[in-house]
């Protein structure tokens, strides 16, 4: 299948290097300490951030930092076709797994030690990148929560198709079967958190979509540097300080 | 440890002064004027009277912007000396010294990850660091989005708003009791971990007369202690052994709010909303740094008023403020 046309255009018109429109809104969650609505294009996810609070169970307490929970769930309407499906899946759980490893990375957990925070994050629509969408929730979530970090990490995805670079993958690219490089950096800090790519890619057309992503990370965390520092300026104008 | 200067000063015989150092307990009389009640002792305004409150000019070159900022460099420079409080909630005051001085300046708006200062440009100084800031080799950076905030001489902190409190010792709260043990009363502060109420830290507290507080008993506190891996430590006294205005609030309703809302209440000169509202209704409140705030009054009806109204105006402009608080005041007619 053609998945870049010969005019240089993808199958949602997008450009190669071109990134899908994001959305992104703090305080979505009334109830929760910190919460966020995450958009690429459209893939739309929520998340919810509680604690630091005391940790529910008492086994699993450390006593030299936080603990980090953290639960990934997709919505029965997220995808196209409806399905039930059970709770905690192996692919879920394994979200979940990246997601928590991810924002411990970045979390500066030994401030906070004997406590527990807990980060829910849940597809509401699903069109390829939830991974990154939903860490890029979660940071936005953790940051409105006030739960202090290193930096703000950012994630966006990247593949190769028709001997393509594409950044960004939306859904029908990404069921494509090709290489889809998933990557987590810590912007100001220049680290990489996160790096997951399931299928082979010839090493230099690797690091050239690798560096695509990195870069896909970066406008992520400009975008997102800025609804924090715009949500800012409102709490102060209110304020009239 | 309180600052011997703060302690000078709860001891003097001013009255009036004691009513600033004693807390956020405002009493409204119906034709209240500002000679009736006393001002809050904001921290991170601090102010001793109206008058005193001045802004000075930010001094923009100590400040290099994160772009120019060098990466690790290993020089024979000696990096200056930091001292570092406890690293808790934003809006905190670096020390207890910094109430005394009264230039607070914003210099801009940051998030987690900003470099702020570069130390290994800067002379042989000391800075002291406040909430939302760390030290990482020899760069201060950020660790909250928030804004900057600077005081004269050297303090830097990140002030934001958040639902959560971060306990830190000195802090007046809003407490709700959990549970009764022996030796403390365990207590809600919308904190990471449960305060311990120490059963003897009342006035004249004794082993024979050990108050009976009831689950769910709301107490204005002070936080004596706050370490990280303890659970934080409170008293019903002020730093004299008083009772002051600590103590079971009854009767009334308490509010939730953010951190951000509460330090808006405190602050002086009085908001707006509150002072527009104590023309008009008498009503007592109580405000926690923690996020909570208490309103009292003779009619429920004016409780509920009061409440809604301030927990409105935190999603309102300066200007949408007075035409709200108007067109309310106007019912009440």
């Amino acid at each position: 299948m053609e998945y870049v046309s010969p005019e240089g255009l993808r199958l949602d018109g997008r450009r190669p290097l071109e990134m899908r429109q994001l959305r992104a809104e703090l305080g979505a969650v009334s109830r929760a300490d910190g919460s966020a609505v995450f958009e690429m294009g459209n893939t739309k996810v929520i998340a919810a951030v509680y604690g630091p609070r005391e940790v529910q169970q008492r086994s699993q307490q450390l006593n030299d930092k936080a603990l980090i929970r953290c639960e990934y769930t997709m919505a029965n309407f997220s995808t196209g076709d409806r399905m039930r499906k059970p709770k905690g899946d192996r692919r879920s759980t394994e979200i979940s797994l990246v997601i928590r490893q991810t924002m411990e990375a970045c979390i500066l957990t030994h401030l906070m030690p004997r406590s527990q925070i807990d980060i829910f994050v849940q597809v509401l629509q699903a069109d390829g990148g939830t991974r990154s969408a939903c860490i890029n929730a979660a940071t936005l979530a953790l940051a409105d929560a006030g739960i202090p970090m290193r930096d703000l990490v950012t994630s966006c995805s990247a593949g190769y198709l028709n001997s393509t670079a594409l950044l960004d993958l939306n859904y029908v690219e990404d069921s494509a079967g090709g290489p889809d490089v998933t990557v987590g950096i810590l912007p100001k800090l220049d680290k990489v958190t996160l790096l997951q790519m399931d299928a082979k890619l010839p090493m230099d057309i690797f690091e050239n979509v690798m560096q695509l992503a990195t870069e896909g990370c970066k406008a992520v965390a400009n975008y997102i540097r800025e609804v924090l520092i715009e949500n800012t300026k409102q709490l102060e104008n209110r304020r009239g300080v | 440890m309180l600052n011997p200067k703060i302690r000078a000063l709860q001891d003097g015989p001013d009255a009036r002064r004691r009513l600033m150092t004693g807390g956020a307990h405002y009493v409204f009389t119906k034709f209240c004027d500002y000679d009736f009640y006393g001002y809050a002792f904001s921290k991170e305004k601090p102010i001793l009277s109206r008058r005193l409150l001045r802004r000075f000019p930010i001094p923009r070159r100590q400040l290099p912007s994160s772009d120019t900022v060098a990466p690790n460099r290993t020089g024979h420079r000696r990096t200056p000396h930091i001292r570092f409080r406890n690293l808790a909630d934003a809006g905190k005051p670096l020390s207890n010294t910094c109430v005394f001085s009264t230039s607070t300046a914003a210099l801009r708006l940051v998030v987690p990850g900003d470099v702020i200062l570069d130390l290994s440009s800067m002379a042989n100084q000391t800075i002291k660091l406040g909430g939302g800031l760390r030290q990482d080799g020899d760069s201060i950076s950020v660790m909250k989005a928030g804004t900057l905030r600077f005081t004269k001489p050297n303090k830097y902190w990140v002030e934001s708003s958040h639902k959560r409190y971060v306990p830190s010792a000195g802090d007046n709260v809003l407490g709700v009791v959990v549970d009764t043990k022996p030796e403390n009363f365990l207590v809600d502060i919308k904190g990471p971990a449960l305060a311990f109420l120490p059963v003897l830290a009342f006035e004249g507290g004794t082993r024979r007369n050990i108050p009976k507080f009831e689950v769910g008993t709301l107490l204005y506190v002070r936080v004596v202690n706050a370490n990280t891996g303890m659970n934080p430590e409170l008293s019903c006294m002020d730093a004299n052994g008083k009772a002051a205005e600590y103590g079971v609030l009854k009767e009334g309703y308490m509010f939730e709010s953010s951190t951000g809302l509460s330090r808006t209440l405190l602050s002086s000169p009085p908001y707006p909303v509150l002072e527009a509202l104590g023309k008009k209704l008498s009503f007592e409140i109580a405000v926690g740094i923690n996020g909570r705030f208490w309103v009292n009054a003779s009619q429920s009806s004016t409780v509920i008023l009061v409440g809604n109204a301030i927990l409105k105006s935190e999603s309102l402009s300066l200007v949408q403020q007075k035409i709200y608080l108007e067109k309310l005041l106007k019912n009440i007619q």
